[in-house]
């Protein structure tokens, strides 16, 4: 039988309902799991096994009497580190913020507590989120749990991999240009980065204003629904935060895709990737059709011009936070992050407002071609994980364009969700993207959803395709 | 360099960290902030 750290949250969540387990049981098991195992994972910066005992008895009080506040209640969950949380140390993965204790919870953590989720821990991630492979120089490398050799994908890879070893049901990440989608995708996981503007920002150390997205990490499509159903909503605190509301509440899963039109754009999303990723993408494109989804190729002018545009962007807005830190304390920061503002002090204020002219036409353009098609398809992941520790630092600004297909989509803003979808030599996960119209988030997941449903590779039993390396 | 032991804000634990007069500001100026209102929110 799985073990409950395995199950769905909507499994466990009426198991709470209905008092067949508590959630002061279900939170010791997960710390229980995490002092088991994270010695070989390294996820976590911070555990908060006092505080999340504390909260659980609370839950557990509520529950007796019947009062169960959702589908989270009881249900532990783990959150990046870069995240504020009122009264306890938040070090956006920095030596830089390693004593700085906030003086409130960021509006994501606010609404997870609200909606009953027990936060068993903030996750280790790379130094400031800037970097795809989470090898961390202040708080260690976080491993793959699917093989421990490899990197997790990051910068929210402390999430994934807590996620993926069950020492939570879901996670919180940042997505910057593809921090959640990427180590979901090498985790085995699911990874939404929903519609700019649709989850707060608010509390959340900064990366780049513009670019930054806040998503869930969980097992299955479902436990990202049930995340989205507490994250979403207007927060006048984050200037970027939309006022148009997305209902999240469950519906019949799709059957089948009939009536669906899948996008397939050969160029950028599918140069230069893995040949076992590719056979993976091929079989998932074919599953579409099978399912209904009519297949139909098209092209986006402008995809190299776009990447430029966000680099221009991503890497003069961090500078706008961290160059007055930077300039007194430059021996703080890690090597990596030295030689990425060095490139980003070379950027004039003349190319990010051309990059930024250039988004909105880029924009207009994507929305364009996307009104004959439903939802674009890509791989997330371009290659497989690296080996830790086999990358020099200078390489680390470019790891997520040579990894993965994940920063277009924070470009314009359009929501994205990776799918695992196959498993490359090694044991390792790799993932399709699908990327879907402004505030499509629902259909995304409920097209996602159906994916998942109907692939028959995965291994069934993930528990024991962990830490087998 | 330790900083900290009480709650502060993200601007305070900065400004404390330059040890400058020079003031840091979070908050972006909002014809700055990129968002649907400024490029136009789409609609089905």
């Amino acid at each position: 039988m799985t073990d409950i750290l395995f199950q769905d949250m909507a499994t466990v969540a009426e198991l709470v309902r209905t008092k067949a387990v508590s959630p002061v049981e279900l939170t010791k098991r997960a710390l229980n799991r995490i002092e088991k195992l994270d010695s070989q994972t390294n996820a976590f910066i911070r555990v908060m096994s006092e505080e999340a005992l504390h909260q659980a008895k609370i839950l557990e009080s509520e529950a007796a009497a019947g009062e169960v506040r959702g589908p989270l209640h009881g249900i532990p969950i783990a959150i990046k580190d870069i995240f504020e949380t009122k009264g306890h140390v938040t070090t956006a993965g920095s030596k830089v913020f390693e004593h700085w204790i906030p003086d409130k919870d960021a509006t994501v953590v606010s609404m997870l507590k609200q909606a009953g989720a027990v936060i068993v821990g903030k996750t280790n991630m790379h130094e400031f989120a800037m970097g795809a492979t989470n090898e961390n120089p202040h708080y260690g490398a976080t491993r793959n749990p699917w093989n421990v050799q490899k990197i997790p994908g990051g910068s929210s890879g402390g999430s994934a991999a807590a996620v993926a070893s069950g020492m939570c049901f879901g996670a919180l990440g940042t997505d910057t240009a593809g921090s959640v989608r990427l180590p979901a995708a090498f985790c085995g996981l699911v990874g939404l980065k929903p519609t700019y503007g649709v989850v707060s920002r608010y509390g959340c150390v900064p990366f780049s204003w513009s670019l930054d997205h806040i998503g869930p990490m969980t097992r299955n499509v479902k436990d990202s629904i049930v995340m989205m159903q507490s994250l979403g909503g207007y927060d006048p605190k984050d200037q970027a935060s939309s006022r148009r509301s997305i209902d999240f509440a469950f519906e019949l899963p799709l059957q089948d895709l009939r009536g669906k039109v899948v996008g397939v754009c050969r160029e950028y999303f599918f140069d230069h990737l893995d040949n076992e990723v590719r056979i993976w993408m091929d079989k998932s494109i074919s599953l579409l059709e099978s399912l209904g989804a009519e297949v139909r190729e098209i092209s986006i002018a402008g995809i190299e011009k776009a990447l430029q545009s966000f680099k221009l962007i991503a890497q003069s807005e961090v500078l706008t936070f961290h160059g007055p830190i930077f300039k007194r304390h430059a021996e703080m920061y890690g090597e990596d992050i030295r030689f990425r503002f060095n490139f980003a002090q070379t950027i004039s204020a003349v190319e990010y407002l051309n990059a930024q002219k250039y988004r909105s036409v880029f924009i207009e353009r994507l929305l364009h071609v996307m009104k004959s098609i439903d939802v674009l398809v890509a791989p997330t992941n371009s290659l497989p994980p690296y080996t830790i520790g086999s990358i020099p630092p200078e390489e680390t600004m470019n790891n997520i364009f040579n990894l993965g297909k994940t920063p277009f989509a924070n470009f314009v803003g359009f929501p994205a969700l990776s799918v695992p979808c196959g498993i490359l030599t090694g044991n390792l996960p790799t993932g399709i993207q699908f990327i879907g119209k402004p505030f499509s988030d629902k259909q995304l997941l409920r097209i996602g959803e159906c994916f998942e449903h109907a692939i028959t590779w995965m291994p069934t039993d993930r528990e024991k395709s962990l830490f087998q390396n | 360099m330790t900083l900290g032991g009480s709650c502060m804000g993200l601007e305070q634990y900065v400004q404390q960290l330059l040890e400058s007069e020079e003031e840091f500001l979070l908050e972006i100026e909002p014809a700055f902030a990129f968002s649907w209102d400024l490029i136009g929110e789409p609609h089905d």
